[in-house]
């Protein structure tokens, strides 16, 4: 048991004190103090060294898995520049719909005027099958600007996506600079990655299924809120 | 008169700010400028003309609630109209937004007809 290792450490310690203390034999007391030291510094000495093993053989691991500098080194950057390139590419592709959409939607503009304005110059008795294509130009046309326009809307999906990916590359920075530091603390890396700057902020962007809490529904519920606020 | 209006759209997401400016042309609001966080917005604001902001929330550098909080403590915008259009979603969030004095509030994904509505409602309350 504890106690009795500690009763019989400093039993015979305390006995010499009491006697010396007794006999009023001041270098008897100093030397029993000195041994009541003595006992309790090579306690502080074996649990100092009892850490200090600890944390060489938790280096020693560190040191020998060689998977955690890999990590650090090289697939978490890689996983952070994939990201960047997702970004990249996502952004592009919106644009390069945009741009697609926004040449599109003035011939469709163009088309309705032109139909209308044929159609003016026909008479109403005559040119009946010309008269009815020029209507059904004119409905599709509309249908197909429309469409457009809903493309265009969707690419919101950039922005959204966007938000998501930005977030998760700022945590994976993070665990980046947090391995680097201990790959370096193991002797192995050669320096680590700049810090990555954390966001500094509590938004979180768009609400992701079964990871956000507290979010609204939808639009309806933030205009019943907002309604309910007074604006 | 309307159609005079001189909007700011501020997105940090260079697709979103083209969206938005695109679908403010249809409503026949061709005058919209744009920049991509409150920081630089803000100069754009001070120096006059601007008639509507439209905002995103979660931006670098200076996020569009502390844009709104700017142009509402600041006298010669104080009565700006703010359509914070943003993806952040949370109750207390919009509830922080109207404490701030934002005018409407559009979660993204939003439809063409939300916008619509919510810049003409705005646009009618401060008519009135």
């Amino acid at each position: 048991m504890p106690e009795s290792r500690f009763s019989s450490r400093y039993l015979l310690l305390v006995a010499q004190l009491n006697s010396a203390l007794a006999a009023a034999d001041e270098k008897a007391f100093e030397e029993a103090l000195d041994g009541v030291l003595r006992q309790r510094e090579s306690g502080l000495l074996a649990d100092v060294q009892r850490l200090s093993d600890s944390l060489l053989a938790a280096l020693n691991r560190f040191r020998t898995d060689s998977r955690i500098v890999t990590l650090a080194e090289k697939e978490i950057p890689d996983a952070r520049l994939r990201l960047d390139h997702v970004l990249e590419m996502t952004e592009k592709a919106a644009h390069r719909t945009l741009d697609l959409i926004e040449g599109a939607v003035p011939m469709a503009d163009a088309t309705v005027r032109r139909t209308v304005e044929i159609a003016d110059t026909l008479d109403d008795h005559t040119h009946n099958e010309i008269r009815t294509f020029l209507a059904e130009t004119r409905g599709n046309m509309e249908g197909i600007r429309g469409n457009l326009k809903e493309v265009m809307l969707t690419q919101g999906f950039q922005d959204l996506s966007g938000q998501i990916l930005r977030s998760v590359r700022t945590l994976i920075g993070e665990t980046e600079t947090v391995l680097a530091e201990l790959a370096a603390l193991a002797g192995e890396a050669e320096g680590g990655k700049p810090p990555e700057a954390p966001s500094g902020t509590a938004l979180e962007g768009p609400a992701v299924p079964g990871v956000t809490q507290g979010a609204v529904a939808g639009q309806s519920d933030v205009d019943d809120l907002i309604a309910g606020l007074g604006i | 008169m309307s159609a005079d209006l001189k909007f700011l759209v501020v997105d940090d997401f260079s697709t979103m700010r083209r969206i938005v400016k695109n679908f403010l042309n249809d409503l026949g609001y061709s005058n919209v400028v744009e920049a991509d966080d409150g920081n630089t917005a803000l100069p754009i604001l001070k120096a006059g003309g601007i008639d509507f902001l439209v905002t995103d929330w979660n931006m670098p550098g200076m996020p569009g609630l502390e844009l709104l909080k700017a142009v509402r403590a600041d006298p010669a915008m104080a009565k700006m109209p703010v359509l914070l259009v943003t993806a952040e979603a949370k109750r207390e969030q919009i509830i922080e937004a109207a404490q701030a004095g934002v005018n409407g509030y559009v979660v993204k994904p939003f439809t063409a007809q939300t916008l619509k509505e919510k810049i003409e409602k705005i646009l009618s309350s401060k008519a009135a």
